[in-house]
Parts: structure tokens; C-alpha cells; sequence
């Protein structure tokens, strides 16, 4: 297997995005932050939930 | 967030714009992701009336460290300067230049075109975009720059290979 360019950029990525059409790559960058936006959220929502203190009445029967 | 249907938006409306800062680097190759789309619009009246009349479409307010919501006006946008916004489609910067005080009437003819979702979209080239970045000496400029120079290195051999 052919070894990855010792470069500070990532070459095959690149490539790979010169395959694609301008407005594909658009709609790519879209994507990418729509489920970077979701990570996040979920992130937040986790942390919320581990914060907040075990209420009495919802604790384990 | 959809800064697709921001450009096609712009578009739709009329607006006269050139696509520079991430999306424009993004659409030529560039492996970045970016959250905002960044815009230099013609400064005529004609041109402005009809990205104002966008930007209230889109409830776009000023985008603030604190929670008071300005609206932008006609005169933000006639005059030389930044106006950040958010809106309900993602963040807009609607700048009247960028880096030499290059404002859209100088940008235009180092754009490149894009037919995106049946419309013509000008964004500035890769080669701009480096010689302008060449000159700064912000950090995240500096990181930003060795990617554009090896999209654009990769994108010529690209287009070599045919």
C-alpha cells in the first residue's frame, strides 16, 4: 500500500475533492458542518445531562 | 444551516456578488470546511436595494457578542466595510473589500465561474486568494495559505492530465 505524502496537507484529500463538481463540493462542506453542528449538540447535550444533579425523585428504584 | 441556499438565494434575488474567504476555496478544491459564507457585493444602489431586500427575507441581524439583535440597514451596506450577520440559513458576512482594499468592481475578473443550481456564481481563484494571503501575517492566514497552494499546485496537475 502506497505510503501517505509526509506533508503538512493532505494531498488525497485533494484529489479527492478535484473529482468533484465546484457546487458538489459546496453542498460536501454543507454536509460536513451540518453533522459537525450535530456532534456538537450532542456533545452539549451530554454534558448538560451529566451536570445536572440526580433529582430525588428520579433516582434508581 | 445551509449556506448553499444562502448562494442561491443571493442569486435568485439578483444580488450581484463575488464568493470569496472559505466557500470560495472550498468550491476550487480546497479540503476546509467552513461555517459562513463570505460575499463582496457590488456597492451600487440598484445592487444594494436588492441585498437588502434579501437580507430581510432571511431575518438577518448583526452578529454580536451580546443578545441585542440589530438589523442591518441600506447604509451598512453603502458604506466601506464588514457587516456580519447571522441569518436564518447560517452565518453572511457581506463585505464591501477584502485584503489592498480590493472591493468588487477590482475582484471580478479574478473570479471563476460556477453553474451552481442553474445559476452563474463568481468566486475568487485559488491564485488570488494565494498571492493575497502570501501578505498576511495572521496565523490562521498563514495555516490556511498551505492549503491553497497545494490545491492549487494539485488542480493545475489536475487540469494537466486533462
Amino acid at each position: 500500500m502506497e505510503k501517505p505524502q509526509q506533508n503538512t496537507v493532505d494531498t488525497g484529500l485533494i484529489r479527492m475533492f478535484l473529482s468533484m463538481t465546484p457546487e458538489e463540493r459546496i453542498l460536501a462542506n454543507d454536509e460536513t458542518v451540518r453533522t459537525i453542528l450535530e456532534l456538537r449538540h450532542a456533545i452539549k447535550t451530554q454534558k448538560t445531562a451529566t451536570d445536572e444533579p440526580e433529582r430525588p425523585d428520579q433516582g434508581p428504584q | 444551516m445551509n449556506l448553499s441556499a444562502l448562494i442561491k438565494g443571493l442569486n435568485e434575488a439578483g444580488v450581484a456578488f463575488v464568493v470569496v474567504g472559505g466557500i470560495a476555496a472550498v468550491a476550487q478544491g480546497a479540503p476546509v470546511t467552513t461555517f459562513d459564507l463570505d460575499i463582496v457585493h457590488r456597492q451600487t444602489e440598484d445592487n444594494v436595494e436588492k441585498l437588502m431586500g434579501f437580507l430581510k427575507s432571511i431575518d438577518a441581524y448583526a452578529r454580536r457578542p451580546d443578545d441585542i439583535i440589530l438589523k442591518p440597514v441600506m447604509e451598512d451596506l453603502k458604506e466601506k466595510s464588514h457587516v456580519l450577520l447571522s441569518t436564518n440559513l447560517g452565518p453572511l458576512d457581506v463585505l464591501a473589500f477584502i485584503e489592498k482594499g480590493l472591493g468588487f468592481d477590482e475582484l471580478i475578473d479574478d473570479c471563476i465561474q460556477i453553474e451552481f443550481h442553474g445559476h452563474t456564481v463568481y468566486a475568487l481563484n485559488l491564485e488570488k486568494m494565494v498571492e493575497l494571503k502570501r501578505e498576511s501575517s495572521a496565523p490562521k492566514d498563514r495555516h490556511r495559505l498551505e492549503i491553497l497552494e497545494e490545491t492549487l499546485r494539485a488542480s493545475e496537475r489536475w487540469d494537466n492530465k486533462g
